[in-house]
C-alpha cells in the first residue's frame, strides 16, 4: 500500500483507504474518491504542487497534503 | 408550475436558462457564472424557470451550493431538470440520485451531447432511461438541439416521481450510490478513452506555465486600460464635456435659471460623466476576463498560483479575486464565495482593497505624469508593486494557522467560449456596476455639487472658496496635514470624495484647481514630489469606495468584522504616508 502522492504520472492504482475526516473530505468522497476506485495523476504543476488525478471520467486537482493522505495499491 | 435547473458547475444551466426562457427578471451578478438565483419565465408558457446555483451533491459544502440545498429543501418545486455534462456522466449521476431521493418529478438533460463523438463516448439512452425510471434527453445548447423535445416534456407534465428510498446515512450512502452509478453504466455507457489534454502541457508547464499567465494578463491590461478601453473612454470624456456646454447654452437661451443650469450641467451632467468614461474599460475587461473563465483557462491560473497562495494562508483561487480587484473591489469581492474556507475567504475579502483597482489609476497617472515624468511607468509599477507587498506583508500577519487548508478543484475541460453567451454575460455584468455604483456616484455628485454651491448662510454662489464645501474642508483639512505638509481644504475635500469613488478625487482635483494642469494651480501648487506621493499612497490604501464597502460589509456579513477591517485600512493608510512624508523629509 503507498500514498497515492507517491505514484509516478499515468499509472493507475486503486485505492484502498481514505486518511482524511471531516467535511472536506466527505466531499472528497462524495466526487467518488472511496475504496475500490480506480485514478491517476495525469497532470502537474509548476510547483509540484497540486497535482491533477483522474478519476470517473474527470480531472480533479489535489494538493500534495491531500494526495498523502489517499492510500492506493498498484492494480 | 415552478421548475428548477440543478446540476454541476460548468454543465451548461445557464446557457440552456438562457434558451428556454424569454426574459430574465432577475440576473447572475459576478464571476461563477452563476452565483445567485436566475429567475425567469420560460417561453410561450406560464411556467417559472429558476437557475440554481452549480452543486456537486445535495449536501452543500460551498456558500453556493448552500443556496440551491435550501432552496430545494423550502421552496415548492413541480419539475427538476437536472442538467448533467454528458461527456461527466459517472460523476454528476451522483447528484441525479441524491434528486430522486427526493419527492419531486426528475428529468435528466444531457448537455454537450455534441462533444460525445469528439470524446469516443457512446452513451445508451434507452438503457439510461430504464435504469433511472425517468426521461433522459440528449441536448445542445450551443446547437440548439433537443430543446423543443424539452419543451414537449416540460409542457405534457406527466413526469413520473420515482423515490429511491436510500436509507443509509452519510459514508455508506455514498458507496451505495456509486454502486448504483457503476451498476447503471455498466449497461449504458459503451466506450469512453480518457484523454489528456495536450494544451495543458503548455499551460501547467513547469518553465512556461507561469509566464504565459503573466503575458496573458499583460495583454488583457493592456487592451482594456491602455489601448482600446482608453481611446474609447477619452472619446467618451469628450462628448460628455460637449454635451454640457450644449446644455449650458441652450438651458440659458430659454431663460432656465443660472442654479438649475449650473445642477443639470455641473451636478447631473459631470456624475454621470463619471461613470460613463469608466463603461468602455469595464466592458472590455470583464468580456476578457468573461472570456478566461468560459475558456476554463482561469481555473488553470488558481492551480497555478495555488502553492504560494497557500504559504501566504490563501487559497489558489483567491488569486481569481484580486485579479478581478485589479479591475474593480467589488467583482474581486464577490468571486471569494468559491472559496470554502471561512478565514482565507475573510482574508481575502480584507486585502482585496490594497491591490490598486482602475479607479484608483487616474490618481496614479496624475500625480506620476506631474512629478516623475521621467520615469513615469516605473513609478507606476513600483507602486502596484508595493501594493502586492502590502498584501504579501497582510496576509502573512492574518494568516491562520488552520490544519484543515483544503484545495478541491475540478479541473474543467479546456473549450472555446461562447461568444455570444460572454457578451451576455458582460452586458450584464456592466449593467449591474452601472445600476449599483452609478446611483450612488450620481448621487453624492449632486450632493457634492449643493455643498460646493451654497454658502454656509444657504445661499445660492458660483465661488467654491465661499462654500460650505470649503468649511467642511477646512476643518478637516488639519488632519492630513502630516502627510501633505499643508493646509489644504482643496486636498482634504478631494480626498473625501474618493470615499464615493476614487475617480472622484481626481475630478474633485480637476474642478477646484480650475485650470489645467492641477499642480500648477493656486490650490495645489504646495505639492512636492514626495507630499504628492504620499498623498497618492494614502489614496491607494486607505478605505475603498463606497460601494466595496458595502460590498464587504455584505458578504462578511458581520458589522464587528467590517468595521474592523475598513478602520485598519485608513489607519494603516495613514500611518504609511506619515511616516513616508517624515522619513522622505529626513532622507532627501
Amino acid at each position: 500500500m503507498k500514498k497515492l502522492s507517491e505514484i509516478p504520472l499515468n499509472k493507475e492504482v486503486k485505492i484502498v483507504n481514505l486518511l482524511g475526516e471531516g467535511k472536506h473530505w466527505f466531499r472528497l468522497k462524495e466526487m467518488g474518491l472511496i475504496p475500490g476506485t480506480i485514478v491517476k495523476i495525469v497532470k502537474t504543476t509548476p510547483l509540484n504542487d497540486p497535482l491533477i488525478i483522474y478519476v470517473r471520467g474527470y480531472e480533479l486537482s489535489l494538493r500534495r497534503i491531500e494526495l498523502e493522505q489517499i492510500m492506493v495499491e498498484e492494480r | 408550475m415552478n421548475i428548477a435547473l440543478v446540476g454541476n458547475q460548468n454543465s451548461g444551466k445557464s446557457s440552456l436558462f438562457n434558451i428556454l426562457c424569454q426574459a430574465k427578471e432577475k440576473t447572475g451578478n459576478w464571476p461563477g457564472v452563476t452565483i445567485d438565483k436566475k429567475e425567469g419565465q420560460l417561453k410561450n408558457s406560464s411556467h417559472y424557470l429558476i437557475d440554481l446555483p452549480g452543486t456537486y451533491s445535495l449536501i452543500p459544502y460551498t456558500i453556493e451550493e448552500e443556496i440551491t440545498c435550501n432552496y430545494l429543501k423550502k421552496e415548492k418545486i413541480d419539475l427538476i431538470i437536472n442538467v448533467i455534462d454528458a461527456t461527466l456522466l459517472e460523476r454528476s449521476l451522483y447528484l441525479t440520485l441524491q434528486l430522486l431521493e427526493r419527492d419531486i418529478p426528475v428529468v435528466v438533460v444531457l448537455n454537450m451531447a455534441d462533444l460525445l463523438e469528439k470524446e469516443n463516448i457512446i452513451l445508451n439512452i434507452k438503457e439510461l432511461e430504464e435504469e433511472l425510471g425517468i426521461p433522459v434527453l440528449k441536448i445542445s445548447c450551443v446547437n440548439n438541439l433537443g430543446i423543443k423535445e424539452l419543451n414537449e416534456i416540460i409542457n405534457k407534465r406527466n413526469v413520473n416521481k420515482i423515490k429511491f428510498v436510500n436509507q443509509e446515512l452519510s459514508e455508506k450512502a455514498i458507496e451505495l450510490r456509486y454502486q448504483r452509478i457503476e451498476k447503471i453504466l455498466a449497461k449504458s455507457l459503451v466506450k469512453q478513452e480518457s484523454k489528456a489534454k495536450n494544451i495543458d502541457k503548455l499551460l501547467l508547464n513547469k518553465y512556461w506555465g507561469i509566464p504565459l499567465f503573466i503575458m496573458i494578463m499583460g495583454l488583457i491590461y493592456f487592451l482594456s486600460l491602455n489601448t482600446l478601453g482608453a481611446k474609447i473612454s477619452s472619446l467618451l470624456s469628450d462628448a460628455i464635456d460637449y454635451l454640457k456646454t450644449l446644455t449650458q447654452i441652450r438651458l440659458t437661451g430659454i431663460g432656465v435659471s443660472p442654479w438649475l443650469i449650473s445642477l443639470i450641467s455641473d451636478g447631473v451632467l459631470s456624475g454621470m460623466g463619471a461613470v460613463l468614461v469608466f463603461i468602455p474599460q469595464l466592458l472590455i475587461l470583464f468580456f476578457l476576463m468573461g472570456l478566461l473563465e468560459r475558456s476554463g483557462y482561469l481555473n488553470r491560473i488558481s492551480l497555478l498560483l495555488d502553492h504560494i497562495f497557500k504559504k501566504l494562508g490563501l487559497n489558489g483561487k483567491s488569486a481569481i479575486s484580486f485579479i478581478l480587484g485589479t479591475g474593480c473591489s467589488v467583482p474581486g469581492i464577490l468571486s471569494t464565495r468559491s472559496i470554502e474556507n471561512k478565514d482565507e475567504r475573510e482574508l481575502t475579502i480584507s486585502l482585496i482593497s490594497f491591490i490598486p483597482c482602475s479607479a484608483k489609476l487616474p490618481i496614479i497617472i496624475l500625480i506620476t505624469s506631474a512629478f516623475f515624468p521621467y520615469n513615469q511607468t516605473l513609478m507606476a509599477i513600483s507602486l502596484y508593486v508595493f501594493s502586492i507587498l502590502i498584501i504579501i506583508l497582510f496576509a502573512l500577519i492574518g494568516k491562520k494557522r488552520r490544519t484543515d487548508n483544503i484545495f478541491i478543484s475540478e479541473l474543467p475541460k479546456l473549450q472555446l467560449p461562447n461568444l455570444k453567451n460572454t457578451i451576455k454575460d458582460t452586458l450584464d455584468k456592466v449593467l449591474d456596476f452601472i445600476k449599483r455604483v452609478g446611483t450612488v456616484i450620481l448621487f453624492s455628485s449632486i450632493i457634492i455639487w449643493c455643498l460646493a454651491h451654497l454658502t454656509p448662510s444657504l445661499t445660492f454662489t458660483y465661488d467654491i472658496s465661499n462654500s460650505l464645501l470649503r468649511s467642511i474642508g477646512s476643518i478637516i483639512a488639519p488632519l492630513f496635514y502630516p502627510f501633505i505638509n499643508a493646509n489644504s481644504w482643496e486636498a482634504s475635500i478631494s480626498l473625501l470624495q474618493g470615499l464615493i469613488a476614487k475617480e472622484q478625487v481626481v475630478a474633485s482635483m480637476k474642478i477646484l484647481s480650475q485650470e489645467e494642469y492641477v499642480f500648477n494651480s493656486e490650490a495645489f501648487s504646495f505639492f512636492t514630489p514626495l507630499t504628492a506621493f504620499s498623498f497618492c499612497v494614502f489614496n491607494l490604501f486607505s478605505a475603498p469606495c463606497i460601494s466595496a464597502i458595502s460590498t464587504i460589509f455584505r458578504e462578511l456579513n458581520n458589522k464587528k468584522k467590517a468595521i474592523k477591517i475598513i478602520t485598519m485600512q485608513i489607519l494603516f493608510a495613514y500611518i504609511l504616508s506619515t511616516l513616508l512624508t517624515f522619513f522622505g523629509g529626513l532622507i532627501l
